[in-house]
C-alpha cells in the first residue's frame, strides 16, 4: 500500500510538471485532492489495513496531500508569472466607438472665461440691446451729432425710427451703450461688465469684420481711481493668460473718458522682441480705457462731482484670435464646422 | 499727421534725443505714434541726371528712349540710356536716375534689362518711387540748380526722419496738428523752455485796396481775417520749402500756395489765397466783396481739384458779390485761384464752425488737410498767428507788399472769448483721488506751467488759467489728464477697488444661455455664430412674412435686413456643411429683431438643426427639445399645430407650449427648400424664445420616495385605429389606476399584416405600491379592466405575442 501511495505521488508530480495552464491544473487538483480524488479513495481503503499500520499510512497520506498542495500552489504561481510574461496581444489601437459630442464656439469659450474672471472680481455681467438709439450709443457718451470722434465708429443705421427721445436707430458700435442705460436706473456702487455683439460699418477682410464682440467694463463709486482701473485690467489679463502679463499705458482719446488711456500688452508671441504679430513693436494694442467723463455722469442724471468711475473696452474676438492664433477673422462667422470642430 | 524731426529741431533750437526715442516719448506722453520713417532710406544709388535726348521707342508707342548724362561722385560724366514710360520730361530736365543695384523704398530692385528689344540701364523715378509723396503721374523734375551726379536724397532734403502720429489720437487736440503744437509738447515733457517766435510784421495801412467782408451767420464763421497783398511774383518756391512740403506729403505748387500750406503745417491755421482781380467788384465802388454764407440751392463751384460740385444749404461757402469762390474751410475754387499771372492776392485766415465744416465735408464726400483741421474746432487765436506769419513769408519769398488793413471780422461773442481765457478751479486732493497716486501741489503747478497753463493759489483751490491755444480744456478732469500724462501713466501703482461687497445677481437669461449651451454640446450640437443680417433672397425663399428692420446703409444687398429668426442663417450653415459631413447638429443662440406694436423687440432665441438619414427625425427633434427642457427643470410640455406665417417653410410645424404659453416651434424642412439648399438627408429644426423661457417659474424638485416593495412588469401591445392619437391612449393608461407606477411606449409600427388603417402600439407597464408587495392576481385584474376600457373607448385590441 505504501508503494501504491508513493506511486500516486510520483505520478501526480509528473503530471503537474507537464501542465502549463490553470484550467488543467485545477482538473489535476480535483483528480488527486478532490472529494472524489485518488488520495481520498486510498484513504477510504485504509480500513482494510491492519490496525497497527493505519496511523503510519494515514500520516503518509496527509504528508503527501500537504506536499501536493504545496507543489500545486507553486505551479500556480509559476503559471501566473508565465502568463504575464507571454502577453497576449490586445489591440488597444483600434478606434473607439463614435461618440458625438458638440463644440462650443471659441467666442463662447473665451466669453465664459472672461465672465468668470470678472464675476470673481465682483463685477455683474450684462449684455444689453444690440439695436440701439443714437442717444445711448453716441450722444449720452459725449459725442453729439457731427462729433469728429464718431468717425472711429462707422455705423449701421436703421430705416425705422425709434420712439425713445426721437433718436435715430442704429446697431450699437460698442457695448459702452450700457453705461448710461445702467447708471440712469441704478445708483453707485456699480461694477458692471457688458459682453456682447457690436457692429461696425466696414468691409470685411482678413483682419476686419463688421460684426464683432466687445467686453466693456465700468465701475462707479465715490472714489474710483486710475490706479483701480490699472489693477483691474492687469488682473484680468493675468487671469486670462494664466501668467504675469506685462502692460504699457499710453495716453489715448475717447470722448467718454477723461483722462483717456490705451493699454498695450507685451507680445506673447515674441516676448517683446518684435515679430509679425506685433508689427515689430513688441507690443499689442489691447484696450482703450479711462475715467468716466463728467458729461456721461450728466447724461445719466448723477449729481455733479459726486462720483468717479472708470471704463474700459476690449475686443473679445481679438482675444480669441490671439489665444488660438486664428489668422483670419472671417472664420468666426463662417459657420464652417471644420473650424468649430477644432475647439 | 506727419512731423519732420528736422523741423521740430529747428523750432526747439536743440533736441538731444534721437527720432526713435522722441517717438517713444510722444507715444507714452502725448499721442499714439503710427510709424517712424527715415526718408533717405533706399536712395543711395539714385542720382541727379540731365536729359540729353529723347527718342521714340521703335517698338512701343507708350515708351520713350531717354539718353542721360550723370556721374558718380568725382568720376567723369557718363552717358546711358533708359526706356521710360512717362511723357512729362523734356531735354535739359534734371531728373532722379536710379542706377543698377539700387533698391528703392518700395522694394523694387533696379537691374539692367531689355524692354521691348531695347536695353535700359536704369530707371527714372516718380515721387512715389522715391518714397517722398504719392504722385505717380510723371517723373519728378528736379530744380535746375541741382548738380549732376549729386545724390537725390540730398537735393530733395531727405536727410530727415518723419514721425507719423495717429490722427484719431488727436481728435481732441486741434492745437497739435502742427509743428509748433508738437514742439510745445516736447518742451513740456522734456522739461525745457520753449517760446514761439512771434512774427514781427508791422503793417502800414495805406488802404489802397478795400475789401467788404460780410459774415451772414456768425455761428457759421467765428472769425474771418483777410489782407490784400500786391506785387507778388508767382514762382516756384525755394528748394527748402518745396522739400519740406514734399517730405510731409504735400505737393509743392507755387510760392503763394506753398506758403499757405507751410503756415498750416507750422502753426495749424489753414489759409487760402485768392486772386484779387478775379473777385467781382461792387458796382460803382473801388472795392471787392467777400461774403461768408451758406450755398444756395443749385449753386455750383468748380473746385481746385478740377471737379465741379453741386452745392446746397449744408455747405458753407466764401462768395464774392455774385457767386461762390471757395468751399469754406474745405477747398478753394478754380476760377479765383492763384495762377502764374496773378499779381494781387487776398489771404484768408478764418475760423469756421466745426460742425458746419463736417456737414459740408460729408455732404460733398470731400476731406482735405484744411477740413481735417477745421472739423476739430481750431483755437481762435490761430487765425491771427497764421495771417501774420503768411504776410512775413510772402514779403520775404514772393516780394509781396501789404496794401490793405488786416481785416479781422468777428462778433462780440468771439471778441469776449479772445479777451477772457478760461479759468478752471482745481482741487489738489481731487487730482490724487482721480489718479490714485499722491501728487504734490508743487508738482502739479510745475506740470501745468510746462504746458503753458498759469496757476494761482486761492485758498485751498488752484485757479488754472488755460492758454488760448488749448480750447479742448474745459473741465477739471481735462486739467487732471494733463497732470496724469506728464506724471506718467506707467508710474501709477495698481490698487484694488475699495468698496461695499454687494450681492451680485447673475442675469437669468445669461445663466440660462450658458446652461443650454452645455446641454446642447452634450447632445452633440456644434455652436455657430452668424451675422445678424440677411437679404431678400432668403426672405423670399422661406416666405417670411413679418416686417424686417432694414439697414439704411447695408454693405451689400445680402445684408440688408435684420434677422427675425435664427433659422434662415442656420439653413445656410447646413447648405455649406453638407458637402463635408453626412450628419451634424448645429445650434445658435442670439438676438432677433422686429417691431411689435411699433416697439422694437430684440429677444434672444435658441435655434437648432439636425441633419441625418433618419425617417423619424421629427421625433428625434422632439426628444432633443424635451431633454433640453427637462434639464432646465421643465417637465410639463405640450404641443400644438403651428400656423405661424413665419414658419411656412416647415412640414409638420409644431408649437412647443409650456403652461399654455407658446415658447417655440419645431418641424421638418419642406422638400422644395431642401432641394434649393441641395440637401437630400432628413432635416429637422427647432427655435425657442429664451426670453420667455427665462421668465418661467421653475419649481424646485421634490424628492419622491422610492418603494422598497418589488415591482411587477407587464408588456401590453394594442392594435388600434390610426385615427386615435398616441397621447389620448397614453393618458388613459397612465391615469388608469394608482398602482400603475409607470408607462413607457416601446414599439409603434404599421404593417400590412395588421391591416390597413391600424397600427401597433406597445407599452411597458410597471405596477408598484409604496406600501406592500403586490399580488399577481390584483395586477391581472387591473390589466383586464384596462383592456376592456381601451376596447370600449378606442376599439383597441390586445395583441397576443
Ligand atoms: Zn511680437
Amino acid at each position: 500500500m505504501e508503494e501504491e501511495i508513493k506511486k500516486i505521488k510520483e505520478k501526480a508530480i509528473e503530471e503537474i510538471s507537464q501542465i502549463s495552464d490553470l484550467l488543467s491544473l485545477e482538473n489535476l487538483k480535483r483528480k488527486y485532492l478532490g472529494r472524489k480524488g485518488l488520495l481520498r479513495e486510498i484513504l477510504q481503503k485504509i480500513t482494510q489495513l491492519p490496525e497497527k499500520e493505519r496511523p503510519k499510512i494515514g500520516k503518509l497520506i496527509n504528508q503527501i496531500k500537504t506536499d501536493l498542495e504545496k507543489i500545486i500552489e507553486e505551479k500556480k504561481t509559476s503559471i501566473y508569472s508565465l502568463e504575464s510574461k507571454v502577453e497576449k496581444i490586445f489591440d488597444f489601437t483600434l478606434p473607439p466607438q463614435k461618440i458625438f459630442f458638440g463644440h462650443l464656439h471659441p467666442i463662447t469659450q473665451v466669453k465664459n472665461e472672461v465672465t468668470e474672471i470678472f464675476q470673481s472680481m465682483g463685477f455683474e455681467v450684462l449684455e444689453g440691446p444690440e439695436v440701439e438709439t443714437d442717444w445711448y450709443n453716441f450722444e449720452a457718451l459725449n459725442m453729439p451729432i457731427e462729433h469728429p470722434a464718431r468717425d472711429v465708429w462707422d455705423t449701421f443705421y436703421i430705416n425705422q425710427k425709434s420712439k425713445i427721445k426721437n433718436s435715430k436707430l442704429l446697431l450699437r458700435t460698442h457695448t459702452s451703450n450700457m453705461q448710461v442705460r445702467v447708471m440712469e436706473k441704478r445708483k453707485p456702487p456699480l461694477r458692471i461688465c457688458v459682453i456682447g455683439k457690436c457692429f461696425r460699418h466696414e468691409a470685411t477682410d482678413q483682419t476686419h469684420e463688421h460684426t464683432l464682440y466687445q467686453i466693456e467694463g465700468f465701475a462707479v463709486d465715490e472714489k474710483i481711481s486710475l490706479a483701480n482701473l490699472i489693477y483691474t485690467i492687469k488682473n484680468f489679463l493675468n487671469a486670462l493668460y494664466k501668467k504675469e502679463i506685462k502692460i504699457r499705458i499710453r495716453p489715448g482719446y475717447f470722448p467718454f473718458v477723461e483722462p483717456g488711456i490705451e493699454i498695450d500688452m507685451r507680445c506673447e508671441n515674441c516676448q517683446g522682441r518684435g515679430c509679425s504679430v506685433c508689427k515689430n513693436s513688441g507690443w499689442i494694442e489691447i484696450l482703450g480705457a479711462g475715467m468716466i467723463h463728467p458729461k456721461v455722469f450728466e447724461s445719466a442724471g448723477y449729481p455733479k462731482g459726486k462720483y468717479t468711475g472708470f471704463a474700459f473696452g476690449v475686443g473679445l474676438d481679438r482675444l480669441v484670435m490671439m489665444l488660438y492664433k486664428i489668422d483670419d477673422i472671417r472664420w468666426l462667422h463662417s459657420g464652417d464646422l471644420r473650424f468649430i470642430h477644432q475647439f | 499727421m506727419k512731423l519732420s524731426y528736422q523741423w521740430l529741431k529747428e523750432i526747439l533750437g536743440k533736441i538731444k534725443i534721437s527720432p526713435e526715442k522722441l517717438a517713444n516719448l510722444l507715444n507714452l506722453k502725448v499721442a499714439a505714434v503710427e510709424k517712424v520713417k527715415k526718408l533717405a532710406h533706399g536712395l543711395d544709388k539714385v542720382v541727379v541726371a540731365e536729359i540729353l535726348e529723347i527718342k521714340k521707342h521703335p517698338q512701343a508707342d507708350k515708351l520713350q528712349l531717354v539718353t542721360l548724362r550723370f556721374k558718380i561722385q568725382n568720376s567723369k560724366f557718363k552717358i546711358l540710356q533708359v526706356v521710360c514710360g512717362a511723357f512729362n520730361i523734356k531735354v535739359g530736365d534734371k531728373v532722379p536716375l536710379a542706377l543698377k543695384g539700387a533698391i528703392l523704398p518700395n522694394g523694387v530692385e533696379i537691374k539692367e534689362s531689355i524692354i521691348r528689344g531695347i536695353k535700359s540701364e536704369g530707371m527714372l523715378c516718380a515721387e512715389d518711387e522715391l518714397g517722398v509723396g504719392e504722385d505717380h503721374t510723371g517723373i519728378l523734375i528736379l530744380d535746375k540748380s541741382a548738380k549732376i551726379g549729386e545724390k537725390v536724397s540730398k537735393v530733395l532734403g531727405l536727410d530727415d526722419t518723419i514721425i507719423e502720429i495717429e490722427n484719431s489720437a488727436l481728435t481732441h487736440r486741434p492745437d497739435l496738428f502742427s509743428h509748433y503744437g508738437f514742439a510745445r509738447e516736447i518742451a513740456a515733457i522734456t522739461n525745457s523752455k520753449f517760446k514761439i517766435q512771434k512774427s514781427k510784421v508791422k503793417v502800414k495801412t495805406k488802404k489802397l485796396f478795400n475789401l467788404k467782408i460780410k459774415i451772414e451767420d456768425p455761428k457759421d464763421c467765428l472769425r474771418y481775417m483777410a489782407v490784400v497783398i500786391d506785387n507778388v511774383k508767382i514762382a516756384p518756391s525755394p528748394i527748402w520749402l518745396q522739400n519740406r512740403l514734399r517730405n510731409l506729403g504735400i505737393r509743392p505748387i507755387n510760392n503763394i500756395v506753398d506758403i499757405t500750406n507751410y503756415v498750416m503745417l507750422e502753426i495749424n491755421q489753414p489759409l487760402h489765397a485768392f486772386d484779387y482781380e478775379k473777385l467781382s467788384s461792387i458796382q460803382n465802388q473801388n472795392s471787392k466783396q467777400i461774403v461768408i454764407r451758406r450755398a444756395r440751392k443749385e449753386e455750383k463751384l468748380l473746385c481746385l481739384d478740377g471737379v465741379e460740385r453741386k452745392l446746397d444749404n449744408n455747405v458753407l461757402v466764401i462768395a464774392d458779390s455774385k457767386k461762390p469762390i471757395a468751399l469754406a474751410g474745405i477747398m478753394g475754387g478754380e476760377e479765383s485761384g492763384i495762377t502764374e499771372k496773378t499779381k494781387t492776392i487776398v489771404i484768408e485766415s478764418a475760423n469756421f464752425n466745426p460742425v458746419v465744416i463736417r456737414k459740408g465735408m460729408r455732404k460733398l464726400g470731400l476731406r482735405t488737410e484744411a477740413s481735417l483741421r477745421f472739423e476739430k474746432g481750431l483755437p481762435l487765436v490761430f487765425a491771427k498767428d497764421g495771417i501774420l506769419r503768411a504776410i512775413e513769408l510772402i514779403e520775404k519769398i514772393a516780394n509781396g507788399k501789404v496794401v490793405s488793413k488786416i481785416y479781422d471780422i468777428k462778433d462780440k461773442k468771439t471778441e469776449k472769448l479772445l479777451k477772457t481765457p478760461k479759468k478752471i478751479n482745481l482741487e489738489v486732493e481731487k487730482v490724487s483721488n482721480l489718479i490714485g497716486e499722491k501728487i504734490s501741489e508743487k508738482q502739479i503747478v510745475k506740470y501745468l506751467n510746462n504746458l503753458g497753463f498759469t496757476v494761482k493759489k486761492i485758498g485751498k483751490m488752484l485757479k488754472v488759467i488755460v492758454p488760448m491755444f488749448r480750447n479742448d480744456v474745459e473741465f477739471e478732469e481735462d486739467v487732471i489728464e494733463e497732470i496724469a500724462r506728464l506724471y506718467g501713466y506707467q508710474k501709477i501703482n495698481p490698487k484694488p477697488i475699495d468698496g461695499k461687497l454687494n450681492f451680485l445677481p447673475y442675469d437669468p437669461l445669461l445663466k440660462l444661455e450658458k446652461n443650454l449651451k452645455n446641454i446642447l454640446i452634450g447632445l452633440g450640437f456644434d455652436e455657430v455664430y452668424n451675422y445678424s443680417f440677411y437679404g431678400e433672397k432668403i426672405i423670399n425663399l422661406l416666405k417670411l412674412k413679418r416686417e424686417h428692420l432694414e439697414l439704411t446703409n447695408p454693405l451689400n444687398p445680402d445684408q440688408r435686413y435684420l434677422r427675425i429668426s435664427l433659422l434662415p442663417k442656420i439653413l445656410e450653415n447646413a447648405e455649406k456643411n453638407v458637402s463635408f459631413y453626412d450628419r451634424f447638429r448645429i445650434f445658435e443662440i442670439g438676438k432677433v429683431y422686429f417691431l411689435s406694436d411699433n416697439k422694437i423687440e430684440q429677444p434672444k432665441y435658441l435655434a437648432g438643426l439636425i441633419l441625418e438619414k433618419n425617417e423619424k427625425i421629427f421625433y428625434l427633434a422632439k426628444g432633443v427639445i424635451e431633454i433640453i427642457l427637462k434639464k432646465i427643470g421643465i417637465n410639463i410640455i405640450s404641443y400644438q399645430k403651428n400656423s405661424d406665417q413665419n414658419y411656412q417653410y416647415l412640414d409638420n410645424p409644431t408649437t412647443i407650449m409650456i403652461n399654455n404659453e407658446k415658447i417655440g416651434v419645431f418641424g421638418l424642412i419642406k422638400k422644395h427648400i431642401k432641394d434649393n439648399l441641395k440637401i437630400t438627408d432628413d432635416l429637422a429644426v427647432f427655435e425657442i424664445d429664451l426670453e420667455k423661457l427665462s421668465k418661467l417659474k421653475i419649481e424646485v424638485k421634490t424628492f419622491e420616495k422610492i418603494s422598497s416593495y418589488p415591482p411587477i412588469l407587464r408588456d401590453l401591445a394594442f392594435i388600434v385605429s390610426k385615427n386615435i392619437i398616441f397621447e389620448e391612449l397614453y393618458q388613459i393608461i397612465k391615469n388608469f389606476h394608482p398602482l400603475i407606477y409607470s408607462v413607457e411606449p416601446f414599439d409603434v409600427f404599421e404593417s400590412e399584416k395588421l391591416g390597413k388603417d391600424v397600427r401597433n402600439i406597445a407599452f411597458h407597464l410597471i405596477f408598484q405600491s409604496p406600501e406592500r408587495t403586490l399580488k399577481s392576481e390584483e395586477v391581472e385584474k387591473i390589466i383586464s379592466d384596462l383592456v376592456k376600457t381601451l376596447e370600449q373607448k378606442f376599439g383597441a385590441k390586445l395583441r397576443t405575442f
